[in-house]
């Protein structure tokens, strides 16, 4: 019970471990929680991202209170195992879809997890991975704010930047994924 | 791209974006790129990028927005069609969904607006709350109020409200803008007020008064106020479960300064109109000073239970203290386009009976506030005619008396997680106690504390108000600092040092409250330094300054910091003469806290028991800090995993609470199922059950029943009588909560302990060969949730699968079915809850054929890897194996079933008409080769 409490006030002490710790405990509950979910509800059901990730926030943390920042490494670690499920299940979608299988597929926590029909997965992790490599903080800001549902002056708190950089930082980002996405449609 | 050319790109293209015209941003970009033409490419085509972008990224993957099932259309667009309704342009967006101009057409033609809110909320009981209101809603008929027409559902579910179009901006925004003056602003105000008025005739409470929901419009050059959102909020608010709790703050945090106490309270069930008068205080407030009582940002950074307890307790500065403030720390910001010298002048225009108006409209206890908005809008009516106000200066007498209700506070938090800050409320009290007493406030008479806390109070509110008017013009140009403050002190009170001292202080906790931490910083600093000055270091009121200024680093989040300022004021304490005190015991605590908080647990076990002890000693009478603290022991003992301890605390913890609190108070009712919780852990049923049952007793008998909190008290005796063997025991008592809950009329929480009560159900239902008795409970369980939720299929699965166990095979099979006609839509082999149970429910009535093609299909079902590994499913599709392995192979076990089965093993693509196996099954042997089955079939399914 004591595990994330203490995971989190090591990653806000800048501990790299506790840091994969906390991603490794908050993606296995989620994915675990996502699978139960689907069992246990009727299927068909579409699970709610923001819902599942509050519940894992609930279920790892309890109604401990948590201090901003140590709540700001949460969501994070949430977001990058959000992402991680996500493009997953849409790579698994894309492999089939170009593997000319028929409909009949295992279903996993991602497929029910509905992203937006907007954005390709696939292609804005790529681009995200490529971003990631010049330009670390801005992929993380995207990562933060789109997986994580932060605002972006939310996003920038954990990021430790002010909120008139994350807004900039923002904005180049966008235009920057959105421009490498198209290049390579 | 190497780093450095990136974060160039980066610059050119965020400068280039604050280009105003093309014209401009051609030249910028042809400077700074110059002849690097592959530089300006990437610019260039950055910014096109940016242009087309549209709203690529823009909605979070998390927010419900954007995980509407695949199949259904995005987001609403012009031309889209809603009900009645076309949508002309959108208007804005918000944390609750999207606004949008549209165009009815029948039975009028005319423009409306038309909400959209947020997928996420569950839209039948949105429609619902709103259609209970809807008559109300009618009836409203005031210029001021924007009249809400319709409610309905959009083709992807998502709730809709439309109302009347109004063109205006925020009622705050308009006044900066028009740099309205005072009086203006005040019968704007006063027109709201009327507004408010008149819904709260009609029985419409607006639960969500804020600057975004009072618009002003022009009718002819003369500004309207009109507000918005009636009936809005009540229709899409959702009550705290412990489920909801933190998606709910989530949403809470979006607004928290306009929220009454009375909304922020956990239960927040009981909320009349006076939540609303609450709130105008607030609006008054932001229309009087440009900015909120309390800071967002502190609000923001604060934890959940922080949040509530600063809405609940803290007391804000007074309007015309916080116009001061802000004039002088942050000039320019939050005073939109106010010179200082008018700030200055504001604050003096405000100060008096503005304030006390402002601050009885937002009293904490809303009996003290104004009983109508036609109250509140009178007095501001006599404010503007000269005449004398209603609302007064509130007496010391009455102040005393409110330190000494929050000191009480604590009883609300949370029994086993005592935040540190928590303690910071008791210490603020005795700061005022003891600063300028010198002497320790246990061994004072109480009447004698009350008379020094009322001193020191006086002469603090004095200073304070001093401050604020000795020549602002000129205080302001020094932008307040220290040592001015210091020389205004010290010109007032001459050399009594204390005073000086302690009024440092105490505004530095007024400053802390506000949001402004440096400054507050900066005045502890100051007030510590000259208690040092007079008495030496090893003074008592070094060691409490210290602990104050410990606390504010707390709030900081500097945990290093108020560690080393703990310490120290720990360290002159027991120096003292007389360490054994309260003072040393409240350090203690909080030092404890912080330790806590990295991990440190060994020493805080260590620090709490002295604490503890300490209190025991030098303030028996004060039974709940030490139950409090007792509490926070515990934590720290689980923490550190010293089970044994934790173990042998339990008894005396749990005396010390009962001691503390009134027998049936719900907050033991807390303490009762953590502690609980603990026994279970350890398979103690016998420590458990007796606690729970008591918590359940008090939380159902509350005034306001808990039911919230009695559904973790039901699911530990779930847990207790289920080891026991009688899962069906908790059911009555369930269903007893659920009937407390439909009575509150809180339909989202009676759902919540429906929700529970069919889980019992369920849990019940799923064994086989329970005696019959046990399946009767559960179907009456059942049948009392149903009544809430016919639409259910869960529910209306452990319904048929109880009618089977209570052998009504008829009723069994009809039920089932039309579960299975809602859940074949949803996955193409149906359920396995439901298929099992077909399956055996055709064997039962001897439909060999039906029976076996369910079982087929159960099988398929069960491919699901969801379904596979699911405790559940596996154990009701082993039971169907079970009983039609062994009846079917007994009854009609003839050659067409090992033909199938023959035809399996040389076709893989048999394996979807998977046969029965011979001779009887156990589940487990069920288990392997027939997933081996399973497997091939996956692997095959693709093929056919």
């Amino acid at each position: 019970m004591s595990d994330i409490t203490q995971i989190l006030n090591q990653v806000s002490q800048g501990d790299r471990q506790a840091a994969e710790r906390l991603l490794s405990a908050v993606y296995d509950e989620l994915r675990h929680l996502a699978a139960s979910k689907l069992a246990r509800e009727k299927p068909g059901q579409t699970l709610q991202p923001t819902a599942l990730v509050h519940e894992t926030y609930l279920r790892l943390l309890g109604d401990r209170p948590v201090r901003w920042d140590n709540r700001g490494h949460f969501f994070a670690a949430a977001a990058e195992a959000m992402r991680r499920i996500l493009v997953e299940a849409a790579r698994r979608k894309a492999r089939l879809r170009h593997g000319g299988g028929r409909k009949r597929c295992t279903l996993g926590e991602g497929d029910a997890i509905v992203a937006p029909d907007s954005v390709d997965l696939v292609a804005l992790d790529e681009a995200l991975e490529k971003l990631a490599n010049d330009d670390p903080t801005k992929a993380q800001l995207v990562k933060l704010r789109y997986f994580g549902g932060l605002t972006v002056e939310q996003a920038g708190e954990v990021l430790g930047i002010s909120r008139a950089t994350a807004d900039r930082y923002w904005r180049f980002a966008r235009a920057w994924l959105y421009n490498e996405i198209r290049k390579g449609e | 791209m190497s780093n450095a050319r990136h974060d160039r790109l980066e610059e050119i293209f965020s400068a280039a974006l604050q280009c105003e015209t093309a014209a401009e941003r051609a030249a910028f970009l042809d400077g700074v790129c110059g002849a690097d033409v592959e530089l300006r490419g990437q610019v260039d085509a950055l910014l096109a990028a940016h242009d087309r972008a549209g709203e690529f990224l823009d909605s979070p993957i998390f927010d419900a927005d954007a995980t509407v099932v695949r199949s259904l259309p995005g987001p609403e667009g012009p031309g889209t069609r809603i009900g009645r309704y076309k949508i002309l342009q959108s208007i804005g967006e918000g944390g609750f969904g999207s606004v949008h101009m549209a165009e009815q057409e029948e039975p009028v033609r005319r423009k409306v607006a038309l909400k959209i809110i947020k997928l996420g909320m569950d839209t039948k009981q949105v429609i619902a709350r709103f259609e209970a209101e809807r008559q109300a809603l009618a009836l409203m008929d005031h210029p001021n109020i924007a009249r809400v027409f319709d409610a309905g559902a959009t083709e992807t579910g998502r709730p809709y409200f439309v109302m009347e179009l109004v063109r205006g901006i925020k009622i705050t925004e308009y006044c900066d803008q028009n740099r309205l003056s005072t009086r203006a602003r005040l019968e704007l105000f006063i027109q709201v007020c009327r507004a408010v008025q008149h819904a709260h005739q009609k029985g419409i409470i607006h639960r969500d008064l804020k600057p975004g929901n009072v618009l002003v419009t022009l009718h002819d050059g003369v500004p309207v106020p009109k507000v918005i959102d009636f009936g809005i909020a009540k229709a899409t608010s959702q009550r705290l479960t412990d489920k909801t709790l933190f998606t709910e703050f989530r949403q809470f945090i979006g607004t928290p300064e306009y929220m009454s106490p009375d909304q922020a309270a956990i239960s927040g069930l009981d909320v009349d109109t006076r939540t609303d008068i609450y709130s105008l205080g607030v609006l008054l407030y932001e229309l009087l000073t440009g900015t909120t009582p309390f800071d967002a940002q502190t609000l923001r950074r604060a934890p959940d239970d922080e949040i509530r307890r600063i809405i609940r307790e803290v007391e804000p500065p007074k309007p015309s203290t916080r116009a001061h403030t802000l004039s002088q720390s942050r000039p320019g910001t939050a005073m939109a386009g106010l010179r200082q010298a008018e700030a200055a002048a504001l604050s003096r225009s405000i100060r008096g009976e503005l304030d006390w108006i402002v601050m009885k409209a937002m009293e904490k206890d809303r009996t003290r506030r104004y009983d109508t908005a036609s109250d509140l809008a009178n007095d501001v009516q006599r404010y503007l005619n000269n005449e004398p106000v209603l609302a007064g200066p509130p007496s010391t007498c009455y102040r005393v008396r409110k330190f000494v209700c929050r000191n009480r506070a604590p009883v609300l938090a949370s029994a086993l997680v005592v935040a540190a800050l928590v303690g910071g409320l008791a210490m603020a009290t005795t700061f005022y106690l003891r600063a300028s007493a010198e002497r320790d406030a246990a061994q004072l008479a109480k009447a004698r504390a009350d008379q020094e806390a009322a001193r020191s109070q006086r002469i603090a509110d004095f200073l304070q108000e001093l401050l604020v008017s000795t020549d602002p013009d000129q205080a302001i140009a020094h932008n307040l600092d220290v040592a001015r403050i210091e020389a205004t002190a010290r010109e007032v009170f001459g050399e009594d040092h204390a005073t000086v001292a302690a009024t440092l202080g105490s505004r530095a906790l007024q400053l802390q409250s506000a949001g402004a931490l440096e400054l507050a910083e900066r005045l502890y600093r100051e007030s510590l330094r000259i208690w040092r000055e007079r008495g030496g270091d090893n003074n008592i009121n070094v060691a409490a300054t210290l602990r104050a200024l410990g606390i504010l680093q707390l709030s900081k989040g500097d945990d290093r910091a108020a560690e080393q300022t703990f310490r120290e004021s720990i360290r002159i304490t027991r120096a003292l003469p007389n360490p054994e005190s309260i003072t040393l015991a409240e350090t203690l605590a909080l030092l404890a806290g912080v330790l806590g908080n990295r991990g440190a647990y060994a020493e805080a076990v260590d620090l709490l028991r002295e604490s503890i002890r300490m209190r025991r000693t030098a303030a028996p009478q004060q039974r709940l800090q030490v139950a409090i603290t007792s509490s926070s022991l515990a934590n720290m003992l689980m923490l550190g995993g010293r089970e044994t301890e934790f173990a042998e605390l339990i008894p005396e913890l749990l005396e010390t609470w009962r001691q503390a609190l009134p027998a049936g108070s719900p907050a033991l009712g807390r303490v009762l199922t953590e502690l609980a919780r603990f026994h279970l852990n350890r398979n103690d049923l016998a420590g458990a059950e007796p606690l729970l049952r008591e918590a359940l007793e008090i939380f159902m008998a509350a005034p306001d029943p808990s039911v919230t909190h009695a559904c973790a008290a039901l699911r530990g005796l779930a847990v207790v009588l289920e080891r026991r063997d009688d899962p069906a025991g908790v059911i009555p008592l369930a269903i007893q909560a659920l009937e407390v809950a439909r009575r509150g009329e809180n339909e989202p929480l009676a759902r919540d302990v429906a929700k529970v009560l069919a889980n019992f159900c369920w849990n019940v239902a799923k064994l086989p060969r329970r005696p019959e008795a046990e399946y009767q409970t559960a179907l009456r369980g059942i049948e009392t949730c149903r009544t809430q939720e016919p639409e259910d299929y869960a529910q209306l699965n452990t319904l048929g699968v109880l009618q089977y166990r209570l052998g009504q095979y008829a009723d069994a099979l009809s039920t089932l079915r039309r579960c299975d006609e809602f859940n074949s839509q949803q996955n193409e082999h149906g359920h396995p809850t439901d298929m099992a149970f077909i399956a055996m429910t055709y064997q039962r009535l001897g439909l060999g054929d039906e029976a076996r093609a369910a079982l087929v299909r159960l099988r398929q079902a069960m491919q699901n890897e969801q379904f596979a590994v699911d405790e559940d499913c596996r154990r009701v599709a082993g039971e169907a194996e079970a009983l039609l392995g062994t009846e079917g192979a007994r009854s009609e076990g003839g050659p067409e079933g090992r033909e199938v089965g023959a035809a399996m093993m040389s076709s893989p693509s048999g394996a979807l008409f998977l046969p029965r196996e011979r001779g009887a099954r156990t589940p487990a042997q069920w288990r392997s080769p027939a997933r081996r089955v399973l497997r091939a079939g996956a692997a095959t399914c693709g093929a056919l």
